[in-house]
């Protein structure tokens, strides 16, 4: 036996050697085949075979490991353990990444030419500028989310888009860091096809819409069909992101252009990675954070809130319309004070809208049965204030309305 | 195409409805503005309705 149970190395009894005595090939060949085993069983420096039992660090310390891992299983020394934890747990920057979260409704949304809607909370899908209406909704998620994104295609669609946006006050921290965006992507149509990342800032604080400056736009991973493939992509967002940033995984134009091909996102991520190569494709990204949904939906109601669960079914039991009822008075008008659940980002657009027929800018008068034109007042980002007249004098006040409200660009728009 | 709402701190969008209310930082008020620019003017807001007069339902009279 080369070792004792404490690792200690002894050669074979007779195969010391003496001065002036003839070494035996008995004994030499004994030596070489005893060292020979204790020399097998050693741990080789440069890795070509891997350990046959747990390794016993004895309370030793690992140095001098390389940043960053390059497979799940690696080790990470604690300067990648303190560049992945410095927000907190909240180190994915991009709300409803998870693609968990659709207060408008499941979908499917039909995506004209030339058009763009919000979709799932946060993501909004863009057309080409020909081709066909590309239908959107949410489906089974792929591993760590209950749903996610999908795109169906049609012949003739041809470039498709699907952008989300990220809040100044969340994207100041991103700015001049190395960042590590990350998705997966399920290609279901029959041909491999490759996605581009492009990345963009807000030219003015948090208005996209009045222009942005294009940071990059670079080829993601080959994506083969019929499987998920994660994508990854390291880039350094510059100072000006400080005004929002804008990220969007492009699909080449074509690839949904047969009816029935769809392509699904999902577990999407976006944080500081300060040790990854810059400008390069990232073979093994952070983990995808995923949040507790609760959380999440909150988060999206910081730019998008409505009064109901969904738009396709708000007259339904259960739907928090809001409600007003009183006894009649010389103005025969009631109107309350609206408070979001979650305070938005900035001050919000608003929609008022009856009940009974969606009319917009109307609530429902319940004693004629009829619409009638709310004032609204007072919008702020903790709430609003709307009132309005019965339609006929004298009667009972009863009025119900429900609402919406979004943050332009970054909730709706 | 906007048009007034009888209060001073907002204005209707005519395509969806929308209550744009007037606070720096709205993009939908930034735009908005961009038209004003452009020489728009919005409609003037709509008189508000009369109420029609409420009549109380007749009481039956007693069968004699």
């Amino acid at each position: 036996m080369p070792r004792n149970a404490s690792g200690i190395y002894t050669t074979p009894a007779g195969t010391t050697a003496v001065s002036g005595q003839t070494i035996s090939s008995t004994a030499y060949n004994n030596f070489l085949n005893d060292i020979s085993q204790a020399i097998t069983q050693s741990l080789p420096v440069n890795g070509v075979v891997a350990m046959t039992g747990n390794l016993n660090m004895g309370n030793y310390r690992v140095t001098n490991l390389l940043s960053p891992p390059q497979a799940p299983q690696d080790a990470v020394p604690q300067l990648y353990v303190d560049s992945q934890s410095q927000f907190g747990g909240f180190q994915n920057r991009i709300h409803n990444g998870n693609l968990d979260v659709w207060q408008r409704g499941a979908g499917p949304f039909a995506v004209a030419t030339n058009s763009y809607l919000w979709t799932a909370d946060g993501w909004i899908v863009s057309n080409g500028a020909t081709g066909a209406t590309v239908n959107v909704q949410n489906t089974t998620g792929r591993f760590l989310t209950y749903y996610s994104l999908q795109l169906t295609g049609a012949a003739g669609v041809t470039a498709v888009t699907v952008t989300t946006r990220i809040e100044a006050a969340d994207a100041v921290a991103l700015q001049t860091r190395v960042c590590t965006f990350q998705a997966w992507i399920y290609n279901g149509t029959g041909l491999a096809f490759i996605p581009a990342l492009q990345v963009q800032y807000a030219n003015a604080v948090n208005n996209f819409s009045g222009g942005v400056t294009s940071i990059i736009s670079a080829n993601l991973q080959n994506c083969a069909a019929g499987v998920w493939t994660q994508v990854a992509y390291a880039f350094t967002p510059p100072t000006q992101a400080a005004n929002g940033l804008q990220v969007s995984i492009a699909f080449p134009s074509g690839a949904l252009a047969v009816s029935g091909y769809i392509a699904r996102i999902a577990e999407v991520d976006l944080r500081p990675t300060p040790n990854v190569t810059n400008n390069a494709l990232v073979t093994l990204p952070p983990p995808f954070e995923k949040r507790p949904v609760a959380v999440e939906y909150a988060y999206c109601q910081r730019y998008y809130e409505m009064s109901l669960n969904n738009a396709g079914s708000f007259t339904a039991a259960g739907q928090q319309q809001v409600f007003i009822t009183g006894l009649a008075s010389a103005a025969n008008n009631g109107g309350v004070a609206t408070q979001f659940k979650v305070t938005k980002s900035g001050v919000p657009t608003v929609f008022v809208f009856s009940p009974i027929t969606a009319a917009a800018n109307k609530v429902r008068d319940n004693v004629s049965n009829v619409d009638v034109t709310p004032t609204v007042s007072n919008i702020g980002s903790q709430g609003f204030f709307w009132y309005a007249a019965m339609n006929v004098a004298g009667t009972q006040v009863n009025l119900t309305a429900h609402w919406s409200c979004y943050v332009p660009d970054l909730g709706g728009g | 195409m906007y048009t007034q709402t009888g209060q001073p701190d907002n204005v209707l969008r005519d395509a969806d409805g929308a209550i744009i209310p007037f606070a720096e930082g709205n993009v939908d008020y930034w735009q908005y503005q961009q038209w004003l620019a452009e020489g728009n003017t919005p409609a003037p807001a709509p008189p508000p309705p009369v109420p029609t007069p409420y009549t109380p339902p007749q009481e039956e009279s007693p069968q004699s």
